[in-house]
């Protein structure tokens, strides 16, 4: 991998082709869970890999897998155009809900309403969630992406399933989250 | 422990850790507990359903991203031509440099001991700057700065070189030739 990656800075459009296809994958799923929405998550995914294109120097494979870069750099695109939606249209429950999902028919109603639900987590619980539940990442690892402890990613994940217990579940039995 | 402390551990449990035997016993006993465990168990279940929703190709989102790839390379490469440019221009230069013959070497310092000192004046000091100034002088006027000639024709002019310190001061003359304007 770091031999493609050295490639890669060397110009080498074929080398860079393969990481993108190598990667694209769980920086569009990290996107998608985090936004609940496809064209968000597509927008971000190629805003993270233009990102690498103009930088390519930032990486340091001493410090990482390329792909926990990527996740880094797709969460401050998320941070930013999330302040940035913040600022005219506050992302509650209802504007989830009216998401623009251009998936079409979904196959999977239920996995599309939880969807719906992670992305009206709180960022930090969402995060840990994302990261944790369904990228499958230990403590440790989610711990290293958020900058924080072990013991904070697991409260913020244990509070995230919380709520959406609440929020899922109980909404579908047409039961107040309390 | 409370059921509020027991739901960490349940939590796990939902997301497939092994329950304590504490836990599982705490659990046959607390219906609200039974019921946040498989909300958990659930969740997990949903939660894998989201994992395996197909995402789409990366192909179809390839092009913008393979574009700027393009560009960025034609604009390193122009850059790298720019560099091998500049280089070629300098290696030019340098060479231009190496066979240009030397310059004469820039004229010896006046050897101050042909001087002749201006009478009143106070000598250079060893290290001090001074320039050289060629003219014609009239015999008259080194007559009236002090120096013992014999006498001559007034109006004959001496061609000399004129020793001037930085003060602009004369301090020493040597003479070349003796003009005779009549």
């Amino acid at each position: 991998m770091s031999h493609l990656v050295e490639r890669f800075r060397e110009g080498d459009r074929e080398a860079f082709a393969t990481l993108y296809r190598e990667h694209f994958p769980a920086v569009f799923r990290f996107a998608l869970y985090m936004t609940g929405d496809r064209v968000r998550a597509a927008e971000i995914t190629q805003d993270a890999f233009v990102w690498l294109v103009r930088h390519p120097g930032e990486y340091d494979p001493a410090r990482g897998d390329l792909g926990a870069f990527l996740g880094g750099v797709a969460r401050k695109f998320l941070h930013r155009q999330e302040r940035t939606e913040r600022r005219w249209l506050p992302l509650d429950e209802s504007a989830a809900d009216r998401a623009d999902f251009t998936a079409g028919v979904e196959r999977d109603q239920e996995a599309a309403e939880l969807r719906r639900a992670i992305a009206t987590l709180p960022e930090r619980y969402r995060e840990a969630l994302v990261l944790c539940d369904l990228q499958g990442k230990s403590y440790e690892e989610a711990a290293a992406a958020l900058g924080c402890a072990n013991g904070t990613v697991k409260s913020r994940l244990h509070r995230a399933r919380a709520l959406l217990a609440c929020k899922f579940q109980r909404r579908r039995e047409g039961q107040k989250c309390v | 422990m409370t059921c509020r402390e027991y739901r960490e551990d349940l939590v796990e449990w939902g997301r497939g850790a092994e329950p304590s035997r504490v836990l599982v016993v705490h659990l046959a006993g607390c219906p609200d507990c039974a019921r946040f465990l498989e909300e958990q168990q659930a969740l997990s279940a949903v939660l894998a359903r989201v994992m395996a929703e197909e995402i789409p190709s990366a192909d179809r989102f390839a092009a913008p991203v393979m574009a700027e790839f393009d560009r960025r390379a034609r604009s390193a490469k122009v850059r790298v031509l720019g560099w091998l440019a500049a280089g070629a221009v300098a290696a030019a230069a340098s060479l231009a440099l190496f066979v240009t013959p030397p310059k004469p070497a820039p004229p010896s310092p006046p050897d101050t001991a042909q001087f002749l000192p201006m009478p009143y004046t106070v000598p250079l000091a060893p290290e001090e700057r001074a320039t050289v100034v060629r003219m014609d002088i009239p015999v008259s006027a080194l007559i009236a700065a002090g120096f013992q000639l014999p006498a001559t024709d007034p109006a004959v002019t001496v061609q000399a070189d004129v020793l001037v310190s930085q003060d602009g001061r004369a301090r020493a003359i040597r003479p070349i030739s003796i003009l005779n304007t009549n």
